[in-house]
């Protein structure tokens, strides 16, 4: 029950916090879920944010989901996605009910111009977190280098890349697979 | 009577919304566009207007976009209606993945093809972070088909990401992303009141 309602709470400080979607809100889970609480690893996050771009709905929500299930099944699921849904759902209500035009404040859109760069910032010190802790290896780099150049270049769907390397990953455990297979008929 | 039909007409919405708005927000607010549009429960601008407002307040887009559309057709109920409909299908689907992944988490294709997924998936946020900082640090100027013509740079935007990478690289202190986001805003309202 405890940690129920901890996933619930650290989701939701998460949810406040998470300006500018769902990239925005990797630098905080590296923060809160890996390096504070621990509750996952490097390794592990990385693969649940690949499953959580390829499965429809908002990135954020979809991460939150995995890691609330991977901690606590499926109520811990239910938990961690409330729990980053309900920040956002309440301020946008505030919004809609008491201020018609707040928007229209320049106070807000200053403010904004700072924050989204500041999460600019957030981001490339994540990814370059991210790159320090991977395997470096010549696959590795070359991966990551085709994969996004296939978005930036060529403009091809970030789901369409992650569905093209699930299948490289498919072949490669096949070939290795075969091979080992004959090592042990030859022997 | 109709009332309760349109509410239903908008959960269901935002249930297709859910389950067809592949790679996140921007994904899902085409979808969400072209129904409110077809059923004429919104117009062009007043859509525009609340993506505007779904990008400056925390959160997913796709969810801000949902809430306040759902709000803004049939009050607080349709706001959480709308909310739900998004949000559901996502995590139902996910509850459903991710007992089947967990499971198989240490079989060795599983791991072949996470061998390939980390890098990846680096390298499809490395390429969103790009295409977010174009929008956000260069003012869009004229659009052409392919490119626009930056007709100016946002300074405060740029001077706030210099001052984080500075104080993150320069100085030995650990400091909570938070803070950071707190320091971007006092930084683009202090820009205000200099006029930069």
């Amino acid at each position: 029950m405890r940690i129920l309602w901890e996933l619930f709470s650290t989701f939701f400080k998460i949810g406040i916090v998470t300006f500018g979607g769902g990239l925005a809100m990797i630098p905080l889970i590296e923060e809160e879920i890996v390096e504070r609480k621990a509750w996952v690893e490097q390794e592990d996050i990385l693969n649940i944010f690949a499953v959580a771009q390829t499965i429809p709905g908002a990135i954020a929500i979809n991460t939150a989901t995995m890691v609330g299930y991977k901690l606590k099944g499926k109520r811990g699921a239910v938990a961690a996605t409330f729990g980053v849904v309900l920040p956002s759902f309440i301020i946008i209500l505030l919004i809609a009910t008491f201020t018609h035009n707040i928007d229209a404040y320049p106070v807000v859109g200053a403010a904004f111009e700072g924050i989204s760069g500041g999460v600019v910032a957030l981001i490339s010190l994540a990814v370059i977190k991210m790159i320090i802790r991977i395997d470096k290896t010549i696959k590795t780099f070359f991966i990551i280098f085709v994969s996004s150049m296939s978005i930036l270049l060529f403009d091809l769907n970030p789901i369409v890349v992650i569905m093209i390397f699930i299948f490289f990953g498919i072949v490669d455990y096949i070939v290795t697979h075969k091979n080992m297979k004959e090592d042990v008929d030859n022997d | 009577m109709w009332t309760m039909i349109k509410l239903f007409e908008l959960f269901f919405v935002f249930i297709k919304v859910g389950v067809f708005g592949f790679g996140g927000g921007y994904g899902m607010i085409s979808i969400i566009q072209a129904s409110m549009l077809s059923r004429q429960w919104l117009t062009g601008t007043e859509f525009i207007r609340i993506i505007g407002i779904a990008e400056m307040t925390p959160g997913p887009i796709g969810i801000n976009v949902a809430t306040y559309v759902g709000y803004k057709v049939s009050g607080v109920t349709g706001s959480i209606l709308a909310t739900l409909g998004v949000a559901l299908p996502s995590m139902l689907i996910l509850i459903f993945i991710s007992g089947f992944l967990f499971k198989n988490y240490n079989h060795p294709m599983m791991i072949k093809i996470f061998s390939y997924l980390r890098p990846a998936i680096i390298g499809v946020i490395i390429a969103a972070l790009i295409k977010l900082s174009e929008k956000i640090f260069f003012v869009q100027g004229v659009e052409f088909e392919h490119f626009s013509i930056f007709s100016s740079i946002k300074i405060i935007s740029l001077f706030t990401f210099g001052v984080i990478m500075f104080l993150e690289f320069g100085t030995k202190k650990r400091i909570h992303p938070v803070l950071y986001i707190a320091l971007a805003a006092v930084i683009g309202i202090g820009g205000m009141y200099i006029n930069v």
